[in-house]
């Protein structure tokens, strides 16, 4: 029962990383169309600062804020440089050009700050809590909560703000969007920046029980990536039960299963809701009308 | 002895039936039009007959042979043949190859003789290639030939369609609003093509909204309204029928049934 | 120049400019090592024509067809090199275990469309890499295996120069492969597939059909390149099957221009390249490659190819 907690304790935690990057996901899909394959290097921006600025002397509470501050002005960078200049190319161009941010962002990240790991001190110590006979770090308790306090502000954001409620709609019909006069060039550039700023919370939260470095974002990405699938592409709720689900399923499997092929699970996972759920967990399979 | 025979076909979307109960049978060489108010059911019907959609119960029979449930491209080589509302043209291919791909179920289509080229793969295409332009000539595309099918106005791409169906020689051709967005010049010119269509052996139905074109041109017209079939008869008695005015032009249109003074 | 860039949709035109390329190169590679890189290009531009048939053709996408690539790299080194089978056995193997494996993997995944089928041809690809570079004892790990040489009529292949011409002659039939069936019932059948696949079905393609023929088929030009990466380079290590390498043969193929065979070529060659290139930045490479790449796409959207043929189209 305790190495069950262990798991269960050890998976929400990593499942909250992939929800949050999931979810990034899921904004700018809704919002462009656009898979964002440069994704997973908000995380890695966002704990590789937080290292970096930690390492140069200042405070971890300072540090973690600049850290996801950077990480959602590269964001917006990539929007405003990247995507908005090739407006109306098709999905797949786009899809390249994250790939090459993401290629640039990380050839950036190993120029400053070398190949090798680095390591990020927990918020509030490392003394592990036992709770039922697993140990959970204080750590983990912070991306639980943290990830927790984002989802409600940001369900909040959606449903209460003009602006949230904005970008719901250009979502739904870019068209009609700009037809009631929202400015859907900057509603892009919010959901870059919003997404950027899931990622890089994540990439704060996580690093100092991962450790980070110059390529922690590539799986970190691609997982989210199924997570978010999972949960139905642009299903913000799906993303999070996605995100959740593929955490505690490699948890459990690289506990009890194998942990040779931890990485597997997810994919694994994901090859086999789409063989047999085409519109994902929670997602519809739209007919197309003729 | 039917060309098209549906019974009983009824089509549920989510608890709406789009298609209630259907039954009605199309003769050979037939011109059949099919009208009815926007969202009565008339593409969905096309859809069930083409194999796009499975009826939730009823048959489909195509010239005798019981076809529910069978796959668009199966239905398409037993000899049927389709367009579109919105003309669903291949816009990343030249006009021409348009109308070849039309003729697919009569080419070879496998994987070895297309790589290799044996199997006299080289005659056949340029035979295909060949009766296509004759075929857009004859249906006044000629000058389109080579063409990105992209480029062509509203007006060709309708009777590209038409031309890329029969490209296939099919027996039965089913045509949704072949006139829709044609000015009446274009109409008056489809109207000719179908006309010579259906002259040369080829069962028509039509979906139609342009009541020239029905009452023209076809034998016998179906009203499908709220998915379910109104009336079916002759144009003339279609035309007249009190219920079916009412359907179009609201109850107060409908002529009153004469009252006898004693 | 625009009348002979037209010399390129006559096919026989430009096979006998890609031959004439092909056979002239060799006089301006000074040393070894340039016919390293030619001797990569060409085997990445046989992946990228098979690719580039299902991507750009057919419409669909892969995000793992390095999986194909490193299944057949490895299946053949081991089947020649631990089981000592003839190598050229062993290449035909390991592409008919690829093919087998795409044919009946493709089925249900074909089903899917657009992110979907991405997602799932990139689980796939990842779930090949990570077993190969688990299964240590048959793989030789994250540390790779050595593979013996390809024996042809009894002549082991070893060499720059000899694999400069195998290459290059198995990349001309490729392409004149590649431009048959473009040409044909079934190539058009695929193209139709990509404009509407409703329509497609309405003329009585079996789209299922097609669609797992033509994965099949560029799965096992992939194979095919993989093994005869591995024999040529004696060498073969698990950074050729991952997600980055399959990411890199999508950018060749969207780089030159989707649905354009010799831009499947060009944009292999130009990506293979590149990162020799840019060896000269030392830190600065990766940093240069992705933003040559953004600008690329950027300016570029519909690749290479398509783009410089507009322009010159222009001029005429």
């Amino acid at each position: 029962m305790a190495e069950f907690l262990q798991f269960l304790f050890s998976g929400l935690t990593v499942g909250a990383t992939y929800a949050l990057v999931a979810l990034g996901f899921a904004i700018i899909y809704n919002a462009s169309g656009v898979i964002n394959f440069a994704q997973g290097e908000f995380v890695m921006a966002g704990g590789m600062a937080s290292a970096f600025l930690v390492a140069a002397g200042v405070p971890l509470p300072l540090a973690v804020i600049t850290a996801v501050a950077a990480g959602v002005a590269i964001g917006v960078a990539l929007e405003k440089f990247a995507i908005e200049p090739a407006r109306g190319a098709p999905v797949v161009t786009l899809i390249i050009i994250t790939i090459g941010a993401s290629i640039a962002i990380r050839g950036v990240a190993q120029l400053l700050l070398g190949k090798q790991f680095h390591t990020v001190p927990p918020f509030t110590g490392d003394h592990p809590i036992v709770i039922g006979g697993a140990t959970i770090l204080p750590q983990s308790l912070w991306v639980l909560g943290a990830s927790i306090a984002v989802v409600i502000g940001l369900s909040a954001f959606f449903s209460r703000s003009k602006l949230g409620k904005a970008m719901l709609a250009t979502a739904n019909n870019r068209h009609a969007a700009q037809l009631v006069g929202i400015n859907v060039r900057f509603i892009l550039l919010l959901s870059f920046g919003l997404s950027a700023l899931l990622g890089a919370v994540a990439g704060v939260l996580i690093s100092p029980i991962t450790l980070t470095s110059y390529d922690v974002g590539i799986m970190v990405g691609l997982k989210g990536f199924a997570a978010a699938m999972l949960g139905g592409l642009g299903n913000g709720v799906g993303a999070i039960a996605g995100g959740l689900l593929l955490g505690l399923a490699e948890a459990l499997g690289a506990g009890y299963l194998s942990s040779a092929y931890k990485d597997v699970i997810a994919f694994v996972i994901i090859l086999a809701v789409l063989v047999f759920m085409p519109g994902g967990l929670f997602g519809k399979v739209s007919a197309e009308r003729v | 002895m039917s060309e098209l025979r549906l019974e009983q076909v009824s089509k549920t979307f989510g608890g709406v039936a789009a298609v209630a109960d259907v039954s009605f049978a199309v003769a050979p060489r037939q011109i059949f039009a099919l009208i009815g108010p926007n969202g009565a059911g008339k593409t969905t019907l096309f859809n069930l007959i083409s194999g796009v959609y499975r009826p939730s119960s009823g048959r489909v029979f195509f010239a005798d042979r019981d076809v529910t449930g069978q796959p668009p491209h199966a239905l398409a080589r037993f000899g049927l043949a389709r367009t579109f509302q919105t003309p669903q043209v291949f816009l990343n291919m030249s006009a021409v190859e348009n109308v070849m791909v039309g003729a697919h179920r009569h080419l070879k289509s496998g994987l070895l003789p297309a790589i290799t080229r044996l199997g006299g793969l080289r005659a056949a295409e340029k035979a295909c290639r060949a009766e296509a332009a004759a075929l857009m000539e004859r249906l006044g595309l000629g000058r389109y030939r080579d063409a990105e099918a992209g480029a062509l106005p509203y007006g060709a791409l309708k009777r590209l369609e038409v031309a890329r169906a029969m490209a296939g020689r099919p027996r039965l051709l089913l045509l949704d609003e072949p006139a829709a967005g044609l000015n009446a010049a274009e109409a008056e010119e489809m109207v000719g093509v179908l006309r010579t269509i259906a002259e040369s052996g080829v069962t028509v139905v039509l979906i139609e909204h342009n009541m020239h074109m029905v009452m023209g041109l076809s034998e016998r017209v179906l009203v499908l309204v709220s998915g379910r079939v109104l009336v079916e008869g002759a144009p003339a008695e279609v035309q007249r029928h009190p219920e079916v005015i009412a359907a179009y032009l609201g109850a107060e249109a409908a002529p009153q049934p004469e009252l006898r003074c004693a | 120049m625009g009348r002979a860039l037209t010399l390129f949709r006559h096919r026989h035109g430009g096979l006998a400019v890609l031959a004439l390329v092909i056979a002239l190169l060799p006089l301006s590679l000074p040393n070894r090592y340039f016919y390293d890189v030619a001797i990569l290009m060409g085997l990445n531009a046989i992946v990228c024509v098979g690719l580039n048939l299902l991507i750009g053709f057919a419409g669909q996408i892969s995000l793992g067809h390095a999986g194909f690539f490193g299944l057949g790299a490895y299946a053949s080194a081991i089947l020649s090199t631990n089981y000592g089978w003839p190598s050229v056995v062993a290449l035909i193997a390991a592409a008919a275990l690829v093919g087998v494996l795409a044919l009946a993997l493709g089925r249900p995944i074909l089903r899917l469309k657009g992110h979907y089928l991405a997602m799932a041809t990139l689980g796939l690809g990842i779930i090949i890499a990570v077993v190969i570079a688990t299964e240590e004892r048959l793989t030789g790990g994250p540390d790779g295996m050595s593979v013996a040489p390809l024996v042809l009529f009894g002549v082991a292949l070893q060499g720059e120069r000899v694999w400069y011409w195998l290459v290059g002659a198995l990349l001309l039939g490729t392409v004149w492969l590649a431009f048959n069936l473009i040409d044909s019932p079934l190539g058009r059948a695929l193209r139709a597939i990509h404009g509407s696949e409703v329509a497609a079905e309405a003329m009585g393609i079996d789209i299922a059909r097609a669609k797992l023929l033509i994965f099949v088929v560029s799965a096992i030009l992939a194979a095919l390149a993989g093994s005869l990466t591995a024999h040529y380079a004696g060498f073969i290590t698990p950074g050729k099957v991952g997600f980055l390498h399959s990411i890199e043969l999508v950018t060749m193929v969207v780089l030159g221009g989707m649905a354009s065979t010799y831009g499947a070529v060009a944009g292999a060659a130009i990506l293979t390249a590149l990162p020799q290139l840019l060896t000269v930045f030392k830190d600065y490479e990766s940093l240069v490659f992705g933003v040559v790449l953004m600008a690329t796409m950027i300016f570029m959207p519909r690749g290479l190819v398509p783009t410089l043929a507009r322009l010159m189209g222009r001029r005429t």
